[in-house]
Formats: C-alpha cells, sequence, structure tokens
C-alpha cells in the first residue's frame, strides 16, 4: 500500500517535472493558457513581494480572462492573501507588476479601485447600522449618484438574496447573511472583477451552498471573479480556472477540466466507487483479485477501487463484476478530487 | 477659474455630502456613551451655575453682580475647556483604529474615498458633537446676561475659541488613531500627549483666560501684532501639520508629503519672525514705557518680560516639528514617487540645509537680543530632554517584559514619577523660609538631591521665569556647577543603568534557548 503510495507519488512529480523542468518561477503545469481567447482582465507578470526576512511571493504569473472565475488555492502562509492584497491596491509589490483590466496597480490604483470589487478574508461589518445604511455608505464611498442609489441596493440585495433583512441591524445577521452582504458590498460599484479572499471560510454547510449558487449567479453576469481558499472542493465546483500557490510560488496554473483530465491521462489512475448487494468484504476481496486494481477501500456499503486503466478497460471490469455475479447495484467512476492532486503538488511548505 | 470652482466643489461635497460623516453620525449617536457624556458635561456646569447664583443672592449693588457675572462666565469657560479638550479626544481616538480592529478599515481604502474625505468626515463628526455641548450649555450661560457682566461678542468668541480648542485636540487623536493598530494604544498616547503638553501649556494660558476674559488676545501695535499672528498661525498651522500627517497615514501620498515640507518651511519662517517680535517685546526696545499687551500672568515676573505666551507660541512650533522626521515615507505607486522626487524639497539635503540657515538666524537673534530668551530656549532643551529620557526609559523597560505588559503602564509612572514627585520636593525646599537655610549643615546634601530630582520642573519653571532664583541656571548649594547638570548626570546614568539592565536581560534570553536545545537531546536519550 505505501509502495503504490509512493510509486503515485513518483509519477506526478514526474508528470510535474516533464511539465516545464527549466523555470522554477514559472508555473509546473500549465494547461491552455489563454483559454478561450478572451479579453486579459487580470494580468500579473513576475509579481514579487519580500517582506524584512521573508519572501511571501517569489515572483508569479499568470493570466485570468473575461467572465473566467479563478480559484487561488494554496495552504495557509503561501502568499495567497498577499497576492490578493496586492491586486486590491492595499499592498504595494517589491518587484514584477499587475494590472487589472489594462490599468496598473501600481500606477493608478484609484482607476483599479473603481474597477474592483473586494472582499478581504476577514471583513467586519458596523455594529449598529441598518443592512441598506451599510450599503449606502459604501455606495455614496464609490461617488454613485444619489437619486441611483435606492434602486441599486434594492437590486444588490435582490441579487443576496437579503431582501428581507433591508432594515435588519447588521448584527443581528447570521454570519453568513453578513457574508452576503459583504458580497453585495463589493457588487455596488458594478465591478468588473471580483475579488474575494476566503469567501466561504468559517460558513455552514447551508451557507457555503447559499454563496456557491451565488457565485455561479455572478458568473453568470460575466462578472470576471478572483476566488482565493485552502477548501479545494468548493472550488473546484465554482471555477474554471485554478492556480495553485505554495510558499510563493505559483506550482500550477491551468482550466479545471484540462487540469483533472490530464492527470488522469498521465496517470490513468481512476477511483471506482461499487456498491453490491453482498457482503462488503466478498466484493473487497473480488475486486482486489482484479488485475487493474491497485489498491480497495472499503466504506458503509461501498467498495472503493483505484483502477489502472483506460475506460475500455473499466468497461470490462464492469462485465467482469457481472459475470462473477456479484450483484452490483452501483458502479461509477470518481472524478479525480482536485484535492489529490492540490496534495501530490503541494508539499506542505510555508513560505 | 475653472480649477478654482473645481477645487469649491470638492470642499463643498468633503463638508455636505460626506458619507463618513453619515455614518459616523448614524453609528455613533446610537451608542449610548453620547448622552451619559452629555448628561455628566451638563451635570458639572449645573452643580458649578448653582452655587454663582447662591453666591449672587449675597450680593447687593449692580456693579457686584456683573463682576459675579464675569467670574460666572469665566468658570464655566474654564471648566468647558477643560471638559471639551478631554472629550474630544475620545471621539476621535479609536474612530480610524477601531476600524483596523473591526476589519472594515481594507474595506474602506478600496472605495474611491480619499484620504481628506475619511479625515473631514470624522473630525466633523467630533466637531458637531461638541457643538451639541457647547450648544445645549449655552442655556446656562444666557444667565449671565440676566447678571450682566459679559456680552454677546465675548460669549461667542470664547465659544469659537472653545470649538477650535476641540477640533485641534481631535485631530491629535485622529493622527494617533491613523497610526496605531490598537484603539487603547491610540487613546492612552493621544491623553499622554495632551498631559503633557498640558503640564506647561494650562498654567500660563489660562492664566491669561482669567486676566482678560478672552481666550484669544490680540493687539494691533508692533510688535505684539506679529507676535499675536504668530500665535494664531502655529495653532492653525498644528492643525494642518495633523491633517496632512493624518492623510499620508490613511493614504500614503507624494502630494500630502510635499504639503506637510511647504508647511515646514513657512512654519519655520513666520515663527523666526514671531519670536523676533517676542525678542522686542521682552527687551523692551518697541514697546513704549514698558507697556506690554501681555498681562503679568506669574508672580515673580515683570510686566513686559512675560515669556509664558512666547514659550507657547515655540512648544505648539516645536512639539510637532519634531514629528517630522520620526515618520518614515513611503509611496504605494510609481506616479507619485516621481512626483515626489520631481519637488526641490524632496532634495536630501534640502532640509537640513535649511534648518541649519534658519537655525543659525534665530540663534543669533537669540545671542544678540535676549540673554532671558536664550534661557528659555535652553530651558525647553532641557525638558525636552527629560520627556525624551522618559520615552527612551520606558521604550527599554517595555523589552524587559517580552511585550506582555502595555506600554501605557511603563510610561505613566515612569512620566509622574519624573514629573509630578520631584515638585513635591520642591514644594517642600520652598518652605524653608531662608534660602540660605540650603547652605547649611546636615540640610546641604537634600538640598542637593532634591534639586537633582526636581529639575524637570525647574526647567519648566524657568521657562517661567527666566530670571528667577530657582531657574535652571541656579547654582547647587555647596558648588560652583548649575543644579541641571548634576541632573543631566543623575538622569544620563538612570538610562545607562536601564539599558545595562536590558542588555543582561537581553544575554540572559539569547542564552536560554540553547540551554534548553542542549538539554532536549538528553531526554530523548533518557526515553
Amino acid at each position: 500500500m505505501k509502495a503504490e503510495e509512493n510509486s503515485l507519488d513518483k509519477d506526478i512529480s514526474e508528470f510535474i517535472q516533464n511539465g516545464n523542468p527549466q523555470e522554477a518561477a514559472a508555473p509546473l503545469i500549465r494547461t491552455g493558457s489563454s483559454g478561450n481567447g478572451g479579453i486579459p482582465m487580470i494580468e500579473v507578470k513576475d509579481l514579487k513581494k519580500a517582506y524584512k526576512n521573508l519572501d511571501a511571493l517569489k515572483g508569479i504569473t499568470f493570466t485570468v480572462n473575461e467572465g473566467d472565475s479563478f480559484g487561488f488555492i494554496g495552504p495557509n502562509g503561501a502568499g495567497k492573501t498577499t497576492t490578493i492584497r496586492i491586486l486590491a491596491t492595499l499592498l504595494e509589490p517589491s518587484g514584477g507588476s499587475a494590472h487589472i483590466n489594462g490599468i496598473s496597480v501600481v500606477d493608478d490604483p484609484e482607476g483599479v479601485r473603481s474597477v474592483i470589487g473586494f472582499m478581504p478574508d476577514y471583513f467586519g461589518v458596523y455594529d449598529g447600522m441598518k443592512v441598506w445604511e451599510f450599503l449606502d455608505f459604501f455606495a455614496s464611498s464609490y461617488r454613485l449618484p444619489t437619486k441611483n442609489r435606492n434602486g441599486l441596493i434594492s437590486d444588490v440585495l435582490e441579487i443576496t438574496d437579503l431582501t428581507v433583512k433591508k432594515d435588519a441591524f447588521i448584527e443581528a445577521l447570521s454570519k453568513g447573511m453578513k457574508q452576503r452582504l459583504c458580497v453585495a458590498k463589493t457588487l455596488l460599484n458594478d465591478p468588473k472583477v471580483l475579488i474575494l479572499d476566503e469567501p466561504a471560510s468559517g460558513l455552514d454547510p447551508r451557507a457555503r451552498i447559499e454563496l456557491k449558487e451565488l457565485m455561479k449567479e455572478l458568473t453568470r453576469m460575466k462578472k470576471t471573479v478572483f476566488i482565493s481558499s485552502h477548501i479545494l472542493p468548493e472550488l473546484s465546483d465554482m471555477c474554471n480556472k485554478i492556480g495553485i500557490i505554495e510558499a510563493g510560488n505559483l506550482l500550477a496554473f491551468g482550466e479545471v477540466d484540462d487540469f483533472t483530465s490530464r492527470v488522469h491521462d498521465t496517470l490513468s489512475i481512476r477511483t471506482l466507487r461499487i456498491k453490491s448487494l453482498e457482503e462488503r468484504e466478498k466484493v473487497a476481496e473480488a475486486v482486489k483479485s482484479y488485475k487493474n486494481v491497485k489498491s480497495v477501500k472499503e466504506e458503509n456499503q461501498t467498495v472503493i477501487a483505484d483502477f489502472h486503466g483506460e475506460l475500455e478497460d473499466i468497461q470490462v471490469f464492469l462485465e467482469w463484476l457481472v459475470n462473477n455475479k456479484l450483484k452490483i447495484v452501483e458502479f461509477h467512476e470518481e472524478r479525480t478530487d482536485l484535492e489529490d492532486v492540490f496534495m501530490k503538488i503541494t508539499k506542505g511548505e510555508v513560505s | 477659474m475653472a480649477a478654482i470652482v473645481e477645487r469649491l466643489k470638492g470642499i463643498k461635497r468633503v463638508l455636505l455630502n460626506n458619507p463618513v460623516l453619515l455614518k459616523e453620525m448614524r453609528i455613533g449617536l446610537r451608542e449610548k456613551r453620547v448622552f451619559i457624556i452629555q448628561t455628566i458635561y451638563m451635570l458639572v456646569l449645573g452643580i458649578v451655575s448653582f452655587f454663582f447664583l447662591l453666591d449672587m443672592s449675597s450680593r447687593n449693588y449692580a456693579y457686584q453682580y456683573a463682576e459675579t457675572g464675569r467670574n460666572f462666565f469665566k468658570t464655566i469657560c474654564i471648566i468647558q475647556w477643560f471638559l471639551i479638550v478631554l472629550i474630544s479626544p475620545s471621539l476621535t481616538s479609536n474612530s480610524i483604529s477601531s476600524e483596523k480592529e473591526k476589519k472594515t478599515y481594507d474595506m474602506l481604502l478600496v472605495t474611491l474615498l480619499n484620504a481628506p474625505d475619511i479625515i473631514i468626515g470624522k473630525l466633523t463628526y467630533a466637531a458637531s458633537y461638541l457643538v451639541l455641548l457647547l450648544a445645549s450649555s449655552l442655556p446656562l450661560v444666557a444667565l449671565v446676561f440676566f447678571i450682566g457682566g459679559v456680552t454677546p461678542l465675548e460669549i461667542t468668541v470664547n465659544y469659537i475659541c472653545l470649538l477650535a480648542w476641540g477640533i485641534l485636540s481631535a485631530s491629535m487623536a485622529l493622527f494617533f488613531s491613523s497610526r496605531e493598530h490598537r484603539s487603547s494604544v491610540a487613546t492612552s498616547q493621544s491623553y499622554g500627549l495632551l498631559i503633557l503638553l498640558g503640564f506647561i501649556v494650562i498654567g500660563p494660558y489660562l492664566a491669561y483666560f482669567w486676566e482678560s476674559g478672552q481666550f484669544i488676545g490680540y493687539s494691533l501695535q508692533m510688535p505684539e501684532v506679529l507676535l499675536w499672528a504668530a500665535v494664531y498661525f502655529n495653532i492653525i498651522w498644528a492643525f494642518l501639520f495633523l491633517f496632512y500627517k493624518t492623510a499620508n497615514n490613511v493614504r500614503p501620498a507624494a502630494r500630502h508629503v510635499l504639503a506637510l515640507h511647504r508647511l515646514f518651511i513657512t512654519g519655520w519662517l513666520i515663527n523666526i519672525v514671531g519670536s523676533l517680535a517676542a525678542i522686542l517685546v521682552m527687551s523692551g526696545n518697541a514697546s513704549t514705557a514698558g507697556y506690554s499687551s501681555f498681562p503679568n500672568l506669574l508672580p515673580g515676573t515683570t510686566d513686559d518680560k512675560d515669556i509664558g505666551v512666547i514659550w507657547s507660541l515655540f512648544t505648539v512650533g516645536s512639539m510637532f516639528f519634531m514629528g517630522c522626521f520620526i515618520e518614515r515615507i513611503q509611496f504605494p505607486s510609481n506616479k507619485e514617487e516621481a512626483m515626489f522626487a520631481k519637488s526641490l524639497t524632496s532634495k536630501k539635503l534640502f532640509f537640513p540645509l535649511f534648518f541649519l540657515m534658519s537655525g543659525l538666524v534665530l540663534v543669533g537673534l537669540f545671542l544678540g537680543y535676549g540673554r532671558d530668551a536664550f534661557k528659555v530656549l535652553a530651558s525647553m532643551g532641557l525638558f525636552s530632554f527629560f520627556m525624551i529620557f522618559i520615552v527612551m526609559a520606558a521604550n527599554e523597560i517595555h523589552t524587559w517584559f517580552n511585550g506582555k505588559v502595555r506600554p501605557v503602564f511603563i510610561y505613566f509612572p515612569l512620566l509622574i514619577a519624573v514629573s509630578v514627585l520631584p515638585m513635591f520636593t520642591w514644594v517642600i525646599a520652598e518652605q524653608v523660609p531662608d534660602q540660605n537655610a540650603y547652605y547649611m549643615g546636615g540640610q546641604k546634601v537634600l538640598s542637593i538631591f532634591s534639586f537633582i530630582f526636581a529639575q524637570p520642573a525647574l526647567s519648566i519653571q524657568s521657562i517661567w521665569d527666566p530670571s528667577g532664583s530657582l531657574g535652571m541656571l541656579a547654582i547647587s548649594p555647596g558648588t560652583k556647577v548649575p543644579t541641571f547638570f548634576f541632573s543631566l548626570v543623575f538622569y544620563g546614568g538612570v538610562l545607562l543603568f536601564i539599558k545595562v539592565i536590558s542588555l543582561l536581560i537581553g544575554l540572559k534570553r539569547k542564552m536560554t534557548p540553547s540551554a534548553q536545545a542542549a538539554q532536549a537531546p538528553q531526554n530523548e536519550v533518557k526515553q
């Protein structure tokens, strides 16, 4: 079992190495860099940030196009928030460049501020204020004309599903609602780019799903969304592009689908879930005896097998199972989770 | 022309359509604190008025009524001055730092609000609350019309002054608030500076008010008019200084720093003119027959050699001048950097040369015209030394505790020890009837020590009264050396001692982890 994992590690590391062995600073995996050929919205080139005795960013490069939703993943302390704060004009880079909608973050921070909506990782709300007053404050902070404000506030409340709470005091809202209120605030100035730093952290599953729906809604509105997180599954559903950062280096960058499928193709490791009416142990043993199966895990009534092979092999395997009269009621391939890829690529280093 | 119109529109927007002001009002006026402060404010004033009414009932003649009325108004004003100056920092000292604590600051900074929007919004909120307080005290003050002795113009002028003091105090607290990440630190710093300034300002300033019944004075005679102009200029200057400093803390920008540079240049030039006027007033050359618009403020000083006002002119200037070099300059954008580099004042040698030249002029003037003025300057230098001593000692002691103790708890006891306690030794020494008692037998040693400890207080004393017997140039009993020399040696020694202790502690800390590391493998072996 352990040896197998090691071989898997080796496979992936070879695969990563072959991707781009020369440049250490450049992403190791690059898939379809320009995507569908849209207009580049966020352009980051060799971005560096050094603190006194710490290099938070060691030169990262990526481009996010208009309408993309980009997931920025990395363990805590990898440099996600630093990147985001630079993009939000709250921090100045020590090297490299970052442009949003073609405007330089360093040269024209005011210009950048008017096209972005930003939600920090830890954000607060003003106590003693009503929801609409909070939004009104930010609307006037963006110099939006007074006569449009009421309609605009109703609109963003509608999008974030907070209309009923318009006259409530903010401190009476739940955390998920506050999070959505904060997203509503970022939408006020009709930004082209939304930068959300860990929007789903600390939320219960229900609030998380609501937020996910909200994100999908935003993508439908053709906004470019930039989300960071250290929790992968939530990003794999929301994003079409992801970047993995660790210790200040961008390890991988590309389209989510390409990403997982290329990992699949190269490694040909697929996870199969098999549910049967037979006794679990019996099924597990039978599955394990099959030549393409590398390892088997048991979970409740299901058997999870790591399968080595192409689609045709799976079909043969299924036939074999049926022929063995194992009373199969469920048989499907599980998409390789981004989490696995992430775990293999990152090493747990913190810059 | 168009630029001026734009500018006016900008000012209108900042003042009348300011989102930050609206937000502060919505949040601030919903708090209970607002009502509690106002209740206490009115209670204090109400009790004082009550006693004055009692006093009035015992008077029989109209002129006595007028006197009571005048005293009543002055007392109410002085109490309000204290209350306003103490309350206004509490309105602003947490207003930016609490945004940082509550994590709303980042969201505020990514909006299109610029620094003046934010600062003026917060200051206007503080000012509007002060207006509320002052307006609520007007019915009480209106009793004066019933008693007599004070004109409506006087009331108006003094109320405007009170508001101005409140705004100045609030902007000082806002400056600390924009610098610090924790409200508690910002609050303690702003009250700390207030107390420091208060040690020197309150005496002469309030004495002047009591003499004249006005918070601000003026004279139309030369050279006093110059001196008064310099005083007003310094107050406005201090406000502008704090404004741009705060603005640069909120959003670092070249235009803020360049504005600060311009402020320093004009400030220094005008202070030199003010000093010249001060010297002329003091030396009595220009004022005919010893006349001066400055009343005799403190016992022991002569009519036309009153230093109090001149001194206040210098402190306001020098206090804030010091802040210039403490803050580092940083700009977020290349555009700002380029704009800054273009200006003449950004050149490295500009300010050293400027200060050297203007300093030489100033020293020349002092040496040439005013021996007393020179003493005042030296006393201020000495006083600054004691203040720096407190700050340095507090910083050193703070490192002893590994940051576990708040700096305030070290700073204030030290401040009290150095400034207040020696005053008592001085008071005790004053009780000795004969000055010669200092020189006698067993008393001698005690006297030297009391002089040494009392030096911080004495240096203030000699700012007010440069020719007094207890001035900084007083010779220590039994020696031919000025007392301040012993004092410098003593406090310098204390600082050195503190430094040695912190070095020892640092050494011990360096040893400890390695000692632990040496022990760790042994434990492993045992297991």
